[in-house]
């Protein structure tokens, strides 16, 4: 039974259980080089109760400390010896550790989030109709959608590609080589995608996470993956998962859930119970802006985050939904919309476009100004072969 | 930045916003051009002309006040 592939090489869960046999010492840090390496310490610390800190192997400087002054290591360990795949799986379940991992730290500095390895087993579905499931691995390993994509693989004994950071080529190849069935990423990453001229048969289920997707792209989606049910899901570190749709961008508050979250001005606020270890206050602000489209408010579409929105001349702008109208243009494949100060006007409108069509400044302009007020067309449109991403794959907007 | 990058530049933010096109004579005529009122810039346009400026010289022309003439651009960016 094949447990994890990464750049052609094949490892199976008989193998990862011999491997996680040979082990006798180990370190609360989990460091990301190189992928198997990194999901066999993780699973050995899991295995014998040890806590977790996931690093990234480019942390950043403040990161570093957090590195220096938590290690400890661990010698000398003798471990129950695991005989085969229900062995694991009882140990995992039956594990008092944490998981360790950081915040992006879009706001600020870098935030240390624990969460139990119940919390993750809780949170993945495991059921006879996942056992057969091939995943592209898509996400970075050391953030909660990476981990909880790993435990909903391994808890139902699923074949993983690794394809994190792969290009456009690597994946489909792969994903037409080994007949993957289920793949979850960001919108940004399957933005990337594009040209959407191909047709991937196998998979079954595509999952976006992590940002907010559009109907365009939801379309594209159907189209290149023509056997697929889409799922969105609305995630965040410092919970998991909290929301899933399958009809589009529309979201459910689910029964499970319903005394959990709570709406103040139409922000998403989740209760501590949903949230990680050692959370204090009593509701966490997401910062998450909603639309509701059901007089009884249990249906909503997401808006923006608090984030996303800037003041500019005394007009309040959705940076998100300058980006959805600029998607809708021909040829467009990416979209970064942001602020910069200015001298002149206190803040002026940027947007980084990736398009497959050539348009001079002035025809994107005018296309732009048949959909949006003046104010919220971007002054300065910049024409570029790539946008940067996050290290959890997003647009990178500051 | 020399001249032509400067009109470039500058004939850019006009085609974009349907202004007319500068026609260069010579250069004291050039710097002469005021850039609201022989131009027609609005305050707009001069933030677009500071952000392009600033993404070819690494210099903001307006940081130290507003500018008004082509000629006063050439001496922050000189």
């Amino acid at each position: 039974m094949k447990f994890f592939n990464h750049d052609g090489s094949c490892c199976s869960y008989t193998d990862l259980i011999q491997r996680l046999n040979n082990i006798n010492s180990s370190s609360n840090i989990v460091l990301f080089n190189e992928p198997l390496k990194f999901f066999t310490q993780l699973l050995f610390n899991i295995c014998n109760n040890i806590d977790s800190i996931l690093f990234d192997n480019d942390m950043s400087e403040s990161e570093k400390e957090f590195y220096e002054k938590d290690l400890i290591l661990y010698d000398n360990l003798y471990s129950n010896k695991i005989n085969d795949i229900n062995d694991l799986l009882n140990l995992i379940y039956n594990s008092k550790s944490r998981i360790c991992i950081f915040t992006s730290g879009t706001t600020g500095k870098p935030k240390k989030v624990n969460h139990s390895v119940s919390k993750f087993v809780e949170m993945s579905r495991v059921d006879d109709k996942y056992k057969n499931d091939i995943w592209s691995f898509l996400y970075n390993p050391t953030h909660m959608a990476g981990i909880q994509v790993f435990f909903q693989a391994l808890l139902n004994q699923n074949f993983i590609i690794f394809l994190f950071k792969s290009t456009r080529k690597q994946f489909i190849n792969s994903c037409n080589k080994y007949s993957v069935t289920s793949i979850s990423a960001t919108p940004t990453f399957f933005r990337l995608l594009a040209p959407f001229d191909f047709k991937l048969k196998s998979i079954k289920k595509c999952t976006l996470g992590g940002e907010k997707s559009d109907l365009n792209l939801n379309n594209n989606l159907k189209n290149i993956f023509p056997c697929t049910k889409l799922y969105n899901i609305y995630a965040s570190t410092e919970a998991g998962t909290v929301f899933i749709s399958t009809k589009g961008n529309l979201f459910k508050v689910m029964n499970s859930t319903i005394d959990k979250v709570k709406f103040i001005d139409n922000e998403i606020f989740l209760h501590k119970t949903l949230m990680y270890e050692n959370y204090k206050e009593e509701w966490f602000p997401t910062g998450d802006i909603v639309e509701f489209t059901n007089e009884s408010k249990t249906e909503f579409r997401f808006l923006s985050r608090n984030s996303d929105t800037v003041n500019i001349g005394g007009n309040r702008i959705n940076l998100l939904e300058i980006e959805s109208e600029i998607y809708k243009i021909k040829g467009v494949e990416n979209v970064l919309v942001y602020t910069l100060e200015n001298s002149v006007i206190g803040k002026v409108l940027v947007s980084k476009i990736v398009t497959s069509i050539k348009y001079s400044k002035k025809e994107f302009k005018l296309q732009l100004k048949e959909k949006l007020q003046s104010y919220k067309v971007p002054a300065i449109i910049k024409f570029v072969n790539e946008i940067e991403v996050t290290r959890t794959g997003k647009i990178k907007r500051n | 930045m020399e001249v032509n990058k400067l009109l470039e530049v500058l004939n850019e933010i006009c085609d974009e916003n349907n202004l007319e096109l500068i026609k260069f004579k010579d250069i004291e005529d050039f710097k002469s051009l005021n850039l609201k009122n022989d131009i027609g810039f609005d305050s707009i346009n001069l933030a677009q002309l500071t952000v392009l400026i600033e993404d070819e010289c690494d210099v903001d022309i307006f940081e130290d006040g507003l500018i008004e003439t082509v000629g006063e651009v050439f001496e922050k960016i000189k």
